[in-house]
């Protein structure tokens, strides 16, 4: 726990503290001290010994001025009492110079002591020699004391001035030095009691703060146990104390126990109780927690399980942390998630099987979301996939971006009246691509219903029926084709037919009526010519019509063999030439053809001239008409020119569609389902039919086929 | 009076038929191909040879039965008045309206001639 680290943390630097200064100042008040003797009293010896010798000087000064008025007394008066005096002051000098000399260290003083010695003993050895010899007037002593002893004299005194004056000037110094260190002494002292102050001020302030430190600890302490105790206490969160090193739990709360069923004895009693309350394969995530624990004396909360006492699995979330640092105690927290885990879990089902229906719907249908005001506000794949748009180009944006201007505004403010009054709309909706292409969707909007049933939300649910939808227009226009078709066959059956029933009905009515005589041989030929002639016609129309059914169930078949086209051609117009006797239309002529020999269909082929020809002859107004065949380019060509009505060029492609006919042409009818049949005959056999035409002048049908042999 | 009758038919072989037929039974024929022609026909033989009968075919190119009669009830209604009009046709279900109201007798084909000349034997009331 942090409280007690800090507190530790802060003991340890206010001791560390004290220690510091106690040293600091004992230190300091020695060494002053100690300083403050030492340099006062050699100051005060070095001053003494100065004053002492200067004295010595002065004594010496004096006494040799004693020698020089003894010794003079004693030339004047030759009385062997101051020759006495004289060598007992002679005697006392030397002591003095002794005692200076051994009191003397610097070297101008011995120096200047060796000179007054020296001067000493000259003089003293004139004086000796003068007082050994024998004077008889004054005048000869007088004369030999200025001559001999004045000069040693003053050098005597000169010597023993310049070393008072050394012994003067020593002690000035001394007594100034004395002064000095006497100063710094008192400054020393002065600093040391400054500093002893500072640091006293500055540990009383340190204590202080420490102090205020401890009270706050102490309160944080007391507050964090009192929340403990509120935590312990918790009916929710159950609480383990437990020891980190063998794991044997010493408290429990009474929420834990109830989360487990245990009472506490059990649970402090019971040994290896960890192991019982946890299952074994979330006995890994506890050791890391323990491990982590004793390594940072913290460990995140993570989720477990625990076993209740009834075997019950339980769900929790536990958090551990090291009561005390370094102590071996630890509490653990635990929170029963179980049934929000349940509830997790549920909620995960339901995602998932919702997401699952999402998919699905992605997968089957083009959905869009829009707001209120029909904003798309989402869009699926399928639908930027069908409208050619990006999702960018389409969210935000209203349905008017796919808007085919094919359905009128009422079909929109009946979609929308229905949809804001919160009720379904279905319907079928021509929409236009980002590429002008047009889809329809069988579509389903559904309202979202918020607060007052009022929608907010609109996801319209869209199926792709284009391909339906263009089946049904197929359907329809060929339902429609095929009413005509009928109605125009019936019409062209029926034509022969009425000419048969009205020639056979006559005979019958000739003969009822007896005038029999009125079908002469002539007659008859002419009525049998125009019977057979229906029935041709009849035959080639039910032909055709078969024809056709087997086109469009894909039964059509050809059956190639080997046969020269030319020939074909002359046969057929043979053979046409004897069906139309009339000699007022003219006949097709072929231009002048070489053997084409082919590997096709022979009969459909014939098909295809018969319909050629007979179609330039009901359209050629009786014009020339000429059929051309040649090669060319590994193909075969054949051409069918006439000179008629002519085609206009905008029916040019439509007449070989089924049922069609050019509308134009005057004098003829027909199925009209010559030309689609030739189309079909000819790309059967992988070659191609087309017209060209000038109206008022005729038209041109072209056949290519690919020149095919057996072997090839 | 003698009958004549106008065939207006673009199959050359009911044409032909028709007119054997009614040539036997002692009626005067005129043919057209179609519309146009007819009233061309109707136009040359003028106010005083109309025929009594005009058997109409419907579906023929340049001018269908529908529209000849039209054209006919606008130009010459007296005319129309006074002929009575057969359509003959193998479509009678589609029919215009106007067409059956400006028609007295009506043949499906293909039809049976004695259908034909009863219808014939009908003279035009009033």
């Amino acid at each position: 726990m942090t409280v007690f680290k800090e507190l530790r943390r802060f003991e340890r630097t206010i001791g560390l503290w004290f220690t510091l200064t106690v040293v600091l100042i004992i230190v300091m008040s020695t060494l002053s001290f100690l300083v403050l003797k030492t340099v006062v009293a050699n100051h005060n010896q070095v001053v003494q010994n100065s004053g002492r010798d200067l004295l010595h000087v002065e004594e010496l000064h004096l006494l040799a001025e004693k020698k020089i008025s003894h010794s003079r007394a004693f030339f004047l008066s030759q009385n062997p009492k101051y020759r006495y005096e004289v060598e007992a002051r002679e005697m006392e000098i030397e002591r003095q110079l002794g005692a200076l000399e051994e009191n003397t260290t610097s070297p101008k003083g011995l120096e200047l002591l060796q000179e007054v010695k020296a001067t000493e003993e000259a003089h003293s050895v004139v004086m000796i020699e003068l007082m050994n010899g024998s004077f008889k007037n004054g005048k000869d002593l007088s004369e030999m004391w200025e001559r001999v002893v004045k000069p040693k004299r003053d050098e005597l005194d000169a010597a023993l001035t310049e070393l008072k004056n050394h012994k003067q000037l020593l002690y000035q110094e001394a007594k100034r030095a004395a002064g000095e260190a006497s100063k710094a002494a008192t400054g020393l002292l002065l600093a040391g009691g400054i500093i002893s102050c500072v640091v006293g001020i500055f540990l009383t302030v340190l204590v202080f703060k420490t102090l205020r430190q401890f009270r706050k600890h102490d309160e944080k302490l007391q507050e964090s146990s009192s929340r403990s105790l509120k935590l312990t206490s918790s009916s929710i969160i159950g609480v383990v104390t437990f020891k980190l090193d063998d794991g044997s739990i010493v408290e429990t709360n009474s929420a834990f126990q109830e989360m487990t069923g245990y009472s506490k004895e059990e649970i402090l009693n019971t040994r290896g109780i960890f192991k019982k309350l946890t299952p074994e394969e979330w006995t890994k995530a506890d050791e890391e927690a323990i491990a982590g624990l004793a390594r940072t004396g913290v460990y995140p909360p993570y989720e477990k399980q625990l076993f209740r006492k009834d075997g019950q699995r339980l769900c929790v979330v536990v958090g551990m942390t090291v009561i005390e640092e370094g102590s071996q105690e630890c509490i653990c927290f635990v929170l029963d998630i179980t049934a929000q885990k349940k509830a997790e879990a549920q909620n995960a089902e339901l995602l998932k099987e919702l997401s699952n229906y999402k998919d699905a719907f992605d997968e089957a249908s083009i959905i869009a979301t829009t707001d209120a005001r029909g904003v798309i506000t989402s869009v699926n794949d399928k639908f930027c996939e069908i409208s050619k748009y990006s999702r960018s180009e389409l969210i935000g944006k209203t349905h008017i971006v796919v808007n085919s201007t094919y359905h009128s505004k009422e079909f929109f403010s009946d979609l929308w009246r229905t949809i804001t009054n919160g009720k379904t709309w279905r319907g079928e909706i021509k929409n236009r691509a980002k590429d002008g292409s047009f889809y329809w969707v069988d579509t389903v909007i559904v309202p979202f219903l918020g607060a007052g049933d009022r929608p907010f939300k609109y996801i319209a649910i869209r199926n792709d029926i284009t391909k339906r939808k263009h089946l049904e227009d197929d359907l329809r226009s060929s339902l429609a084709a095929r009413d005509e078709f009928l109605s125009i066959a019936s019409h062209e059956l029926k034509t022969p037919l009425t000419s048969l029933k009205v020639q056979v009905q006559m005979a019958a009515r000739a003969i009822r009526n007896g005038n029999e005589e009125i079908y002469s041989k002539p007659r008859v030929d002419t009525l049998v010519g125009q019977a057979e002639k229906q029935l041709d016609r009849l035959t080639r129309l039910v032909d055709d019509i078969l024809d056709v059914s087997r086109i469009s169930t894909g039964n059509f078949r050809i059956t190639p063999e080997t046969f020269d086209l030319c020939a074909l051609i002359r046969d057929l117009l043979e053979r046409l030439r004897n069906v139309y006797p009339s000699t007022d239309i003219k006949f097709p002529v072929l231009e002048h053809c070489d053997p084409i020999e082919g590997f096709w269909d022979k009969i459909r082929i014939e098909q295809v001239v018969t319909n050629l020809a007979s179609n330039a002859i009901k359209y050629g107004l009786g014009k020339e008409i000429v059929i051309h065949a040649f090669k060319r380019d590994g193909q075969v060509f054949l051409e069918v020119r006439d000179q008629g009505v002519g085609i206009p060029e905008e029916h040019l492609r439509r007449i070989f569609e089924r049922f069609e006919r050019a509308i134009s042409a005057s004098e003829v009818s027909g199925l009209g389902l010559g030309l689609y049949i030739t189309k079909k005959i000819a790309s059967a056999h992988g070659g191609d039919v087309w017209a060209t035409s000038v109206p008022g002048k005729g038209s041109t049908f072209h056949v290519r086929l690919p020149l095919i042999t057996s072997s090839g | 009076m003698k009958r004549s009758v106008l065939i207006v038919d673009d199959d050359p072989d009911i044409r032909f038929n028709l007119e054997f037929a009614l040539s036997t039974e002692g009626y005067q024929t005129i043919l057209a191909d179609n519309g146009e022609t007819a009233l061309a026909k109707l136009a040359e033989l003028g106010a005083e040879q109309l025929p009594t009968h005009i058997i109409l075919d419907i579906m023929m190119p340049v001018m269908d039965g529908n529209t000849f009669l039209k054209q006919l009830k606008q130009k010459h209604p007296d005319w129309l008045a006074k002929i009575s009009v057969i359509v003959a046709t193998a479509m009678a279900a589609q029919l215009p309206k106007e067409t059956l109201a400006l028609s007295s007798g009506l043949l499906k084909k293909p039809f049976d001639v004695d259908h034909l000349f009863d219808l014939l034997c009908k003279d035009k009331p009033g």
